[in-house]
């Protein structure tokens, strides 16, 4: 349309030309309608609107560009050969598509430029072909280049110098781990409820509260992380992760169509799982992410058809392996093994942890930070970060400059002392730190001057430190890791009593040096220093704790970031299943059985790689590992048979089936194994976490027995300790702290729970929740809740809360309630002679909980009373109000029936006639003697 | 005490109310004769028969003279309560969902369930005009019109000013005489299968779907109280003696079949009126109540079930007894 006006307005312009010459022609002739717009007219339709559909079709340049490929390194050849070089590369490409276009660039004499375009079909084709050809060798001297045209203004255009990404504003999110600052260790737990529609956190108080209630925080469910640190959400396009005081969104992570997570022990890196989006040159299906920088760090493809998690981590996070065809694939992460990685594209060092302690960064965010010039950063487990220090402190000042940096903050003293940095350069340094806005050294200071005039466990008492390191505002800035962290464990050092347990660290890190403090109370101090130059890495190491231990170390590294360990995977042919160990380095796996070998189970220890244990065993139907919690033990129940059928390939047919229980004490030299035998089906096995005990359910229904064994600590005497016979049961749940475990008959035995002391193995308590499809303790051991979701059951939804002795403590019905979660806690901060002087007191602590306990229970009755009173008052209030008007009615209620008074049920006596109705109770019938 | 179970029904009550004085219990069920009933002992009375259908509401006058029901036979039928005879039939187009007499007994309205293309309507007749009952021309008809749903209860208001509608999407009406609309709230999420009102009309008491009870103040349809369970209400009573409420429901009847007696709550259960408390529960029915009510002297109570049976429940002296402290 907008073409046709055009044209009648360039008929138009041209009517007027010939008007002008046949002027007085025109005036005789009927004046003709002018077509042209009014002066004052602005065309607001765009062409975009009249013609999108058209437009649509434009041709675009990367239409064709993106067919099209650059092919270098071709022979040059003259006029008479040029057709059989054409006849060459048609032959190479042509097996990529068709090629549509070929252009040979010639110079003067017709000899061709040593390169050429090709254009195919599809860009696909041309996607192809760049990546099978380039680098294909025609012959010694030719060796193809190729690439996509459109790749080529991208080459072109890199710039010289490399400019350093921007430093992300550090967003302070407060205390990550506020939750566990309340004075009576309440935990929280999270529920979904309203088909999904709602998530809110509750803290268990004797009638719990909500904390926060989101409508639609998640599309399908939620998850903590091991530390109770971050929640989870679930959406269609990722992952968000919330925590901190209001539960504010921390980080999010892009994962079209994401259906299963899984984080790293150390709440460090997050893997995510989506069946969308995988593709051959860049896997997808699984992501491991840094959750601090939110920088995706790897990602894999899903072949194998294991249950999730395919990756297993190791018990501190350094390690993740996965099974492949007969092999397992153990990656490390760079915080593997205290080491030091480079990164050789930037040269610059990238820490890195060690001794476990301190929980860093982004370890690429760092890298790259310092790399830029000098900016260093440092960002905490809490997240903190911080900039100390500016470019160039480095170049000119050394290690001195470093030492100075730190001696800035008031740390460094003890170093100094101790005579490592001698080289201080003062003036300059203490500038940068001016610019960074850091200037309150003494905020810093003291905190530093604190710790070391009181001892290190001294200052942490009572949160003492933490309070005064928040107290110097500016302090934060500059130590902030430490300030954050020892908030944190002031706070817990509160929950635990005084327990006078702070863990702080301090961290620095500048243009190819890298200074690390880290301090617990518990532990030496430890100083790091770190500094590269190129690919070298020096790694020195100080531990100081009440002498002076000093370990130094160089060593040279070079990158393995999220790598293969060791480049090569663990060869075992066959292997079926493999397990971490919960507190060790050390790999399960069992091989099922082969031609003429046995099946076998095998300890290995990683990274070294050592067979610790081999057990060999006969008729092998299946296996299954399971560690107890603090890693002192392994049971492998193998599923063994009497007769195999062999039906067809993968098609096993095993009869008689009996099962034993391999018991493998990891503590002991050589391991050793015990042996337990089951002739009965066994339905469900469980380690006490902490303990020496494992239960097991056996049998056929309706006749289900409970089995407990004991190992003695000392000997290993495995022993048989209690069976509880005719139980209907079909899961464990063992306290996580022992002793007491929940036996429970979920959904098909209607949610009968059983609530048992293993010391003495009395039955504390017999109850049922009808139809309950979940049971989940909470992290301290002292509550348990019992739960029917919706998702297995849609009736009667909700969950019952029940203390260890199975008493219960609150119902909480809840429409369409889906799932309840508790938050994880962080291990404890006390240590062993810790805990056995609170068991030593513990008469002393009952004391006084009781009387909390009672003090709290008189004020809720007496709450309750005066609520109940209030209602009351109301009530009488407005009852009295409506008898009054009651009263004035009555005329109109008596003209209406008549005038007799029925107010009153019985006052209308005389109304009443009175009626004697005989009833035959009994006929008798006696014979009467005569 | 044990209940007495009156066995009269060959299938499920639909509602149950008592006389004025009590003495009397009168019972509507799906099969298509209402009885009535000695509340003392449990002796049958009468029937009534004439119906052709589902009886879905009965009730009687303040004198005990005359008794109204309605039908899904298309029927509301007047009868002589004395004899049992039919005094009257009026003809409707669809089920009579819910009926009732004014305080006087002078005059009586009915509501009709909204199918087969006719609209949901509520009738006034006058039944000392004869003439109305002949003809069955009402003295005012009101038909509810979208958006307003149909009507799954009613009562009178106070001293016959005006009605009290309850309805399928939880909404409450009052309508005068001449069928014009007063006002309206709604509170509710899901139907309002019952209405009750307390002795002197001044709070009334609905029960709904929506697994709630709750109480209002008859003048100005204020929320006073509600009462949670974890299913649906069908039915709810409040007590003229102490400050108490029953409620009567379970899992719905179509449901019933696939789950057992345990899962359905089919409990009686009672709470405090002012503090929403639960105190007590009776158990019995092997269906869901689908109505309940209490003795006007308070002493006692009766439940009707989809199971067919009435329970009337006489009140152990510990019930009578019991107090909430505060």
């Amino acid at each position: 349309m907008a073409a046709g006006r055009h044209d009648s307005e360039s008929r138009k312009s041209r009517e007027s030309e010939s008007h002008i010459d046949d002027e007085d022609i025109e005036e005789e002739e009927e004046e003709q309608p002018s077509f042209s717009d009014p002066e004052d007219f602005f065309d607001d339709v765009t062409d975009e609107d009249l013609l999108h559909d058209i437009l649509k079709k434009k041709p675009k340049p990367s239409d064709s560009v993106d067919s099209v490929i650059i092919v270098d390194c071709i022979p040059k050849v003259g006029k008479d050969r040029l057709e059989k070089l054409k006849n060459v590369i048609k032959k190479i490409f042509s097996k990529f598509g068709a090629v549509v276009n070929a252009f040979y660039p010639l110079d003067e004499e017709g000899t061709t430029k040593g390169y050429m375009f090709l254009e195919f079909s599809s860009p696909q084709n041309a996607h192809e072909a760049v990546k099978m050809t380039n680098g294909y060798k025609l012959d010694k001297t030719h060796i193809f280049k190729v690439n996509h045209f459109s790749d080529f203004e991208k080459y072109v255009n890199i710039p010289e110098e490399w400019t350093p990404p921007e430093p992300k504003e550090y967003e302070d999110l407060g205390n990550l781990r506020n939750w566990l600052m309340n004075k009576e260790c309440y935990d929280q737990f999270s529920v979904i409820y309203g088909e999904g529609e709602k998530t809110a956190i509750f803290l268990n108080t004797p009638e719990p509260t909500k904390v926060e209630e989101r409508a639609r925080w998640t599309e399908t469910y939620v998850r903590w992380s091991p530390q109770g640190t971050y929640l989870a959400t679930f959406h269609q396009k990722g992952i968000a992760l919330w925590g901190g005081p209001g539960f504010t969104r921390i980080m999010k992570f892009g994962h079209q169509g994401v259906q299963l997570i899984d984080f790293s022990p150390c709440e460090r890196y997050l893997v995510t799982f989506s069946p969308l989006q995988d593709s051959h040159d860049d896997p997808q299906a699984i992501i491991i992410w840094d959750i601090l920088s939110g920088v995706k760090k790897r990602g894999f493809h899903c072949e194998s058809r294991s249950t999730w998690p395919i990756f297993k981590w190791n018990h501190n996070g350094d390690f993740f392996a996965r099974i492949g065809e007969d092999a397992i694939s153990i990656y490390e992460t760079p915080t593997a093994g205290g080491m030091v990685k480079t990164i050789e594209a930037d040269g610059v060092a990238k820490t890195v942890r060690a001794c476990g302690v301190v929980k860093t960064v982004g370890a690429g965010d760092v890298a790259k930070t310092v790399g830029a010039g000098g900016v260093a950063k440092t960002v905490g487990a809490c997240g903190v970060a911080k900039t100390i220090g500016a470019g160039g402190v480095v170049e000119t000042n050394g290690i001195g400059g470093v030492m100075e940096t730190i001696r800035a903050c008031g740390v460094i003293e003890s170093i100094g002392a101790r005579g490592v940095g001698k080289k201080i350069v003062a003036g300059s340094v203490f500038d940068v730190f001016g610019v960074c806005g850091a200037v309150d050294i003494s905020g810093a200071g003291g905190i530093a001057k604190a710790t070391k005039a009181n001892g290190l466990t001294k200052s942490a008492e009572g949160g003492r430190l933490a309070k005064k390191a928040g107290a110097g505002g500016e302090a934060e800035k500059a130590g902030v890791d430490c300030v954050a962290k020892t908030t944190w464990a002031g706070g817990m050092a509160k929950s635990v009593e005084h327990s006078a347990t702070v863990s702080g660290s301090f961290l620095l890190a500048m243009s190819h040096v890298r200074f690390e403090l880290i301090c617990t109370s518990q532990r030496p101090v430890c100083f790091k220093l770190i500094f590269t130059s190129q690919r070298h890495v020096h790694h020195l190491w100080w531990e100081i704790s009440l002498g002076i231990n000093v370990w130094v170390a160089s060593k040279d590294f070079t990158s393995s970031s999220f790598g293969l360990k060791d480049k090569k995977s663990l060869k075992i042919t066959a292997v079926r299943d493999f397990t971490w160990s919960p507190t060790d380095n050390i790999l399960a796996y069992w091989v099922p059985e082969q031609s003429n070998t046995p099946a076998r189970v095998t300890l290995v220890e990683i990274p070294s790689r050592k067979e610790l244990c081999v057990r060999n065993l006969f008729n092998v139907a299946d296996c299954r590992m399971h560690w107890q919690k603090s890693g002192d033990h392994l049971c492998v129940k193998v599923d063994r048979y009497k007769a195999k059928k062999v039906e067809s390939k993968d098609q096993v047919k095993y009869s008689g089936i009996y099962y034993n229980f391999e018991l493998f004490r990891i503590r002991e030299k050589q391991i050793p194994v015990d042996k337990v035998e089951e002739k009965e089906q066994v339905l469900a096995f469980a380690w006490e976490p902490v303990g020496n005990k494992f239960a097991y359910i056996h049998g056929e229904a309706p006749r289900i027995s409970v089995t407990f064994y004991k190992i003695h600590p000392n000997g290993g005497k495995v022993e048989l300790f209690k069976t509880l016979e005719k139980k209907a049961a079909n899961h464990l749940f063992w306290s996580p702290n022992g002793q007491f475990i929940v036996l429970a008959g979920l959904r098909s035995m209607n949610g009968v729970l059983e609530f048992v002391d293993t010391q003495d193995m009395t039955i504390m308590n017999q109850t049922e929740h009808f139809m309950a499809t979940d049971v989940e303790w909470d992290p301290t051991g002292r509550y348990v809740v019992s739960a029917v979701s919706w998702w297995g059951h849609k009736v009667d939804n909700g969950y019952w809360l029940w203390n260890f002795q199975g008493v219960p403590q609150h119902r909480q019905p809840l429409e369409k309630f889906c799932q309840l979660q508790w938050r994880p806690r962080p291990p404890s901060l006390l240590d062993e002679s810790k805990v056995k002087e609170i068991r030593k007191n513990f008469k002393t602590w009952a004391q006084r909980f009781e009387m909390e306990d009672s003090t709290r229970k008189q004020t809720a009755s007496k709450d309750l009373m005066d609520k109940r009173r209030m209602l009351m008052e109301a009530f009488r209030e407005y009852r009295s109000r409506k008898e009054r008007e009651f009263a004035e009615q009555k005329q109109i209620r008596l003209d209406l029936r008549l005038g007799v008074d029925t107010d009153e049920l019985h006052n209308q006596e005389d109304n009443f006639t009175e009626e004697t109705i005989e009833f035959l109770v009994k006929v008798e019938e006696k014979i009467v003697e005569e | 005490m044990k209940p007495i179970m009156l066995h009269g029904h060959e299938r499920s009550i639909t509602q149950i109310k008592y006389n004025r004085e009590g003495d009397l219990i009168f019972s509507a069920a799906k099969d298509s004769q209402p009885n009535v009933w000695y509340s003392l002992n449990g002796e049958r009375l009468g029937t009534f028969v004439g119906h052709n259908g589902a009886v879905w509401c009965i009730d009687c006058n303040w004198d005990t003279t005359k008794v109204l029901t309605g039908a899904a036979d298309n029927t509301c039928k007047l009868w002589d309560c004395e004899t049992g005879t039919q005094i009257s039939s009026l003809k409707t187009n669809t089920a009579v969902r819910t009926n009732g007499f004014s305080y006087s007994g002078n005059l009586i309205m009915y509501t009709t369930d909204k199918t087969m293309g006719f609209p949901c309507e509520i009738y006034i007749f006058d039944i000392r005009d004869g003439s109305q009952l002949q003809t069955g021309n009402p003295m005012s008809k009101v038909p509810i019109e979208s958006p307003m749903p149909k009507i799954t209860s009613a009562i009178w208001g106070p001293n016959e000013e005006y009605i009290l509608t309850g309805h399928d999407g939880g909404d409450l009406n009052q309508f005068d005489l001449k069928g014009n609309w007063i006002k309206g709230c709604k509170d509710h999420s899901g139907q309002i299968n019952d209405i009750q009102v307390y002795k002197d009309f001044s709070m009334f008491i609905t029960a709904s779907t929506d697994h709630t009870a709750r109480l209002f103040d008859m003048e100005t349809f204020e929320p006073l109280k509600m009462f949670k369970t974890e299913r649906p209400v069908n039915s709810a009573s409040i007590s003229p003696l102490h400050e108490h409420v029953v409620l009567g429901g379970g899992q719905e009847a179509s449901l019933v079949t696939t789950t057992s007696t345990r899962i359905g709550k089919f409990d009686a259960r009672f709470y405090h009126l002012v503090f929403e408390e639960e105190f007590g529960r009776v158990k019995g029915h092997f269906g869901p109540i689908n109505s309940i009510a209490f003795h006007p002297d308070g002493l006692s109570y009766s439940s009707g079930g989809e199971d067919g049976y009435v329970r009337v429940h006489y009140f152990d002296q510990n019930y009578l007894d019991f107090t909430f402290e505060y």
